[in-house]
Formats: structure tokens, C-alpha cells, sequence
């Protein structure tokens, strides 16, 4: 497969910038070298053969004064250096697995923005685009002092297994609240978003996985610069057959990082849900925090869950704890609603909506906590 | 719409052991019945599984709500049939608000395919809070959750209002209650009688029965009925007892 692929990303890449042809080209060899992973290759099972002479570029140039919002590859000839030293280097990485060195040699297309030091955008940025193919990746940098509310809400269109991925690349004192709900049409996806933080900088993370395929999440910052935070707060749902795989790491490098990561879920039918949340605090990452959270309610006696809370901690003057619960509805909780003349999946849902609306009633934009609570009740096919 | 139990035998399911040992009982529409008894013989398993409380099984005899056999339909049709079971224990459930329980509830209880207009609602509300004297958050609160006894108690007459059924079986409503509550709660129920509307009470005090003046009273004790009469029975209870009749049990067998 390599050589074949290597000849197809040469084709489609021609007009790209030599460096990154280089590079889509060295990942698609490197992507030969990893172990397999099961979850992983049920996507890559699908890329043996993809279209790559399609690129998908969103809404176009959607630039103001005040930032850059371009296509990905559009970006790539024009900021060419900022491309070439970020692009898969500092948040996800492309030389990490083989799922991503084949997501950086087969893009299909995406995003970059870029906010420039000291700049406040007060609307929100939104990557909001229908994806034809499987690869998208969205670069978003965020320079000194800026500060942006971004918010994604992309469509996977393809049959075929999509991968998309997003980076957040915070500066100095840099502040971005970051919304996140996708949707897919493949029977199972990968979505990574991973940030890399500098001094001060702060991260706010809000993700809704209400997706009705099996889902792979992997949302993951590192807190490298001191005084650095983030805060992660994730609801996701599990139904019909559905597995979700949620991964939630934050890793505190700096001196007085903070990490926090709250995430609620519902399984329920034959559904499967799998929290994983890691904090790992560094050696001698003095004075800082890392919390964890996680809550799963399993509805009915077929659906299952797991929370997997992980805390590593090499440093001995830090403050850290996690707290992690999987509740099943009670029988009497159901006999009660049940005898008010809710049926057993209005009982449900009501619950289901009780477990996860206090997590999204945390969400600061008003707008965003009624769209994200309007999505939970489609996700719940209820109409209000 | 009236409620007939015949022969009725109850057993818990786990351990099969027999609770109700053949009760008939009718209630009449229009009428307030209540069943009296000691603790411990029977009277909130007969409502449990009435309302269709999974823990029971009846293994012999019927119920019938208005000529319909009640027993082999769901929880949440019976509640369509228009019965109504305020527990002795009600269920606290974190993240559901009251008012959103409520509007839920309400709706579910409506013919099929229609939903009550939400004026329509805040005004059924409002009025029935103000009728049971209870604090404009208690809606925002989480259902049950954190509620004195008092306050559940209060609560499940709210829901009562709300779904106006037309038999509401209220299982010691009274328990816990201080002279005051109880007043409300009785106002409450009071507020409900009509021709079209009947009740039954449970409780093994007279004091609720002051309030709400029953048509007719049940004694129960040991998984059947043993003695029915007018409101003047209470009287006699509140006298004697029931001594008399756990005595006459015992020596039944």
C-alpha cells in the first residue's frame, strides 16, 4: 500500500508547498512502523483505498480584521512557516500512530485560524463545515494575550471512517473557550483535540458527544507553560449498539498548572460507555492542581460503562483527586415516574436529561447551553 | 369510574410470601373511602399493586377500574387510566426538576397526542401552589430531592392537582405531617371532590379523617377486610383500637 499511496498523495499534493508534500509523504512510510491498535484499524481497514484529489475548504476565506480563518491548504502556501512549524507538530502529532501519520498523509482538508497577540474577538469563530471525505484537520493558533471563543460543529458526510482532528495552540495568557459537537455518518470515527498551552493561558473545553455511531475521542492539552489551565467538561451519550471510547487527558508540566476535567454520560439500550480520564502531573511541577471527575448512569440492565480514572503524579507538592460513579436507575426511580404516565422511554429520557444537563448548564455562552441542550433533546428524538 | 378489587391475593414476588389473602373492596365514583388497619397487614401493598409496584404479584382475583381489568396493563397506563397513587415514600431524583417532572407528567396523562398549552399549566400551577401553600422554588428544585417529609407529602398532592386523576389512592398522606400540613393536604384533597372524582385514603390515624370526611371506612388487618362502616367507625377506633380485631384474626387461625 505505501508506495501506491505515496504516488496518489504526490498527485493530489503538486501544487502544495514542497514541505508539506514532504511530509504527507514521509508520514504515509512512517504509518507502516506502528503496532496495530483494534479501534484504530477498524478506521484504517477503510483508507486502503481513498479519494484524495478532492479537497474540502469549508466556507472559504472567512478572514476579518481582527483574525485569519482560511482553508488548511489555502493557509499552507500562504502562512507557509506558521504552517510548517505547527501543522501536527506541537498537539497532535503526526509521527504518534499510524492513525495519525496516515490522517497528516491523506488530509482531505480543514481549517486555520489565526488570532494575533492581544487580539479580543468577541464573536464567536465557527468551524462549521459538511465533510465530503475522512480527514479533516482544523489548526487553530491563538497568539499572546488573545483572546476567542471558537466553536465546531462539523458534519462527517462520508461512509467512510472520518477522522477529525483539531489543534489549539494557546500563547501567553491567551484565553479560548472551545465548543465542540460533530456529527457522523461513518459507523465508527475518530475525533482528536488536542492543545498545547503556554504561561497563563487558559482553555476552557466544552464537548458534546451525542453522536449516534461508535465514536473514539481522544481530547487531550498540556499544560506546559507555568500557570497555565484548563478546564474539560464533556457530556457524551451511548445508545442502540454504539460504543463510546472517551478519552480525557490533561498533563501539567508548569509550575501552578491547573487541571480540571468533569465529564457525565448516559448508556443506555445495548450502548457502551467508556470514560478514561488521565491526569499527569511532571516532576516538579510545584503547586499545581489536577481534578477528575466522572459520572455514568447506565439505564438498563444491556447497556454498560466504565469510568478508568488515572492520576499520576511525580511531584509531591500538588493537590489532586478524582471522584468517578456509575449509577443505574433505580427500579423504584422508574416505578415513580412510570406511575405519573411517563412511559419507560419518557422515564428515560427525563433521566437522561437530569444527568447530563447539570454538566451543560455549566457552559458560560447562553446561546451554546440552549443549542447544546436543543441537541440532547434531538439526540433523545423528543420534540419540544 | 368506579374501582372494584375482588378476591384479590397478593404475594411478594422474591420471596412468594403471601401478603393479601383474598380483599374485595369497591369504591364508587364520587366517594372517599379510606382503609384503616395497624402497620405491617397489608393496606400499601393492596395500593402498591393496584398501581402496579413490580416487588408484588397477584396471584388470584381482580381489579377493575371502571369495568377495564387493571392489573395486566402497565404502570404508566394505569396512571392513563386515571388512577393516581401518592406514596408513603416517594422517589428523589437528582437532575429532574419538579416543574419539568410535572409538565412531563401532565402531558403523558393527556389523550393521546395532545399536550397541555403551557398557560394553561403555569396557571393549574400556580393555583395549586397557592392552594397548598408551597414556596414558588420548590418547581426549580430537583424532584424530591432534598424535600422535608412534609414537603414530599405536599408534593404529591401537587402532582394530584396537576393530573386531576379520577381516583387518587393516597398512601399515608398524613404520616409526619404536624396539625398545620395536614389541614393543607386535607384542602387539597377536599378541593378535588366532586361527583366525578373519589379517593382512597390510607392511613392507620383518625386525625386525617377529621379533615377529610370519608364516605365509608375499611379496617384491614391481616390481609383482608374485616369491617367496613360510616365515618363513626373512626370514632370507635380512636376508643378501642384494633384490638378487637387482630384478636378475632388470631383466632381465625
Amino acid at each position: 500500500m505505501p508506495t501506491d499511496l505515496v504516488s496518489q498523495i504526490k498527485a493530489a499534493a503538486h501544487n502544495q508547498p514542497a514541505w508539506l508534500q514532504k511530509k504527507r509523504q514521509l508520514a504515509a512510510q512512517l504509518a507502516a512502523n506502528f503496532p496495530d491498535n483494534a479501534f484504530e484499524q477498524a478506521i484504517l481497514d477503510h483508507w486502503q483505498s481513498v479519494d484524495l484529489t478532492e479537497a474540502d475548504d469549508g466556507q472559504g476565506d472567512c478572514s476579518t480584521n481582527d483574525y485569519v480563518d482560511l482553508p488548511l491548504f489555502t493557509a499552507s502556501a500562504k502562512y507557509s512557516e506558521l504552517l510548517q512549524e505547527n501543522l501536527m507538530e506541537k498537539a497532535i502529532s503526526w509521527q504518534d500512530s499510524r492513525l495519525n501519520a496516515l490522517h497528516m498523509a491523506l488530509l482531505n482538508g480543514g481549517r486555520f485560524v489565526y488570532v494575533p497577540d492581544g487580539k479580543v474577538v468577541k464573536d464567536p469563530i465557527e468551524l462549521k463545515v459538511t465533510c465530503q471525505q475522512s480527514n479533516y484537520h482544523n489548526l487553530v493558533i491563538v497568539g499572546a494575550n488573545a483572546q476567542v471563543t471558537i466553536v465546531e460543529q462539523q458534519t462527517g458526510a462520508s461512509p467512510v471512517p472520518t477522522f477529525f482532528g483539531t489543534e489549539l495552540l494557546l500563547g501567553d495568557g491567551a484565553v479560548v473557550n472551545y465548543y465542540q459537537s460533530n456529527h457522523f455518518t461513518a459507523q465508527n470515527n475518530w475525533q482528536a483535540t488536542r492543545a498545547y498551552q503556554a504561561a497563563d493561558s487558559q482553555l476552557n473545553v466544552y464537548t458534546a458527544f451525542f453522536d449516534g455511531h461508535d465514536l473514539y475521542t481522544d481530547t487531550f492539552t498540556s499544560l506546559d507553560g507555568d500557570g497555565s489551565q484548563a478546564d474539560v467538561k464533556t457530556v457524551a451519550i451511548s445508545n442502540g449498539h454504539q460504543r463510546s471510547e472517551v478519552h480525557t487527558r490533561i498533563d501539567n508540566h508548569g509550575l501552578h498548572t491547573n487541571g480540571m476535567i468533569q465529564q457525565n454520560g448516559v448508556a443506555l439500550d445495548h450502548g457502551v460507555l467508556n470514560f478514561h480520564a488521565v491526569g499527569k502531573i511532571y516532576h516538579g511541577s510545584h503547586q499545581s492542581n489536577s481534578n477528575q471527575e466522572s459520572r455514568l448512569l447506565t439505564l438498563n440492565k444491556a447497556s454498560r460503562g466504565e469510568t478508568d480514572p488515572v492520576l499520576l503524579i511525580e511531584d509531591n507538592d500538588v493537590d489532586a483527586g478524582h471522584a468517578a460513579s456509575i449509577g443505574k436507575v433505580d427500579a423504584d426511580q422508574l416505578y415513580y415516574l412510570q406511575s405519573r404516565g411517563l412511559t419507560l422511554q419518557q422515564a428515560q429520557i427525563l433521566l437522561t436529561k437530569g444527568f447530563l444537563l447539570p454538566v451543560i448548564n455549566k457552559f458560560p455562552d447562553s446561546a451554546l447551553r440552549a443549542r447544546t441542550q436543543k441537541e440532547l433533546l434531538d439526540r433523545l428524538e423528543v420534540a419540544e | 369510574m368506579t374501582l372494584e378489587v375482588k378476591d384479590l391475593h397478593v404475594v411478594v414476588k422474591k420471596t412468594g410470601e403471601e401478603i393479601l389473602k383474598g380483599v374485595n373492596l369497591t369504591i364508587p365514583t364520587g366517594q372517599v373511602h379510606a382503609i384503616m388497619g395497624p402497620n405491617g397487614n397489608g393496606k400499601s401493598t393492596l395500593v402498591s399493586t393496584i398501581m402496579g409496584y413490580p416487588a408484588y404479584e397477584a396471584t388470584q382475583g381482580t381489579v377493575t377500574f371502571n369495568g377495564e381489568s387493571v392489573l395486566d396493563k402497565p404502570v404508566n397506563e394505569r396512571a392513563k387510566m386515571g388512577l393516581f397513587l401518592g406514596m408513603q415514600y416517594p422517589s428523589e431524583i437528582p437532575g429532574v426538576k419538579n416543574a419539568d417532572f410535572l409538565r412531563a407528567a401532565v402531558n403523558a396523562t393527556m389523550p393521546a397526542g395532545k399536550t397541555m398549552p403551557v398557560l394553561q399549566f403555569m396557571q393549574r400551577l400556580n393555583s395549586a401552589m397557592e392552594l397548598l401553600q408551597m414556596p414558588d422554588d420548590i418547581t426549580d428544585r430537583y424532584l424530591n430531592v432534598g424535600f422535608s417529609g412534609g414537603e414530599k407529602k405536599r408534593n404529591e398532592v401537587l402532582q394530584m392537582l396537576m393530573l386531576q386523576p379520577k381516583l387518587a389512592i393516597l398512601d399515608e398522606i398524613d404520616s409526619g405531617l404536624d396539625i398545620d400540613a395536614m389541614r393543607i393536604v386535607a384542602k387539597g384533597i377536599n378541593h378535588l371532590r366532586s361527583p366525578q372524582f373519589s379517593a382512597l385514603l390510607i392511613t392507620h390515624y383518625e386525625r386525617l379523617l377529621k379533615y377529610v370526611v370519608p364516605d365509608q371506612i375499611h379496617i384491614m388487618v391481616d390481609g383482608q377486610i374485616v369491617d367496613n362502616g360510616g365515618p363513626e367507625l373512626a370514632d370507635e377506633l380512636e376508643k378501642n383500637g384494633y384490638a378487637k380485631y387482630e384478636h378475632e384474626a388470631k383466632g381465625d387461625q
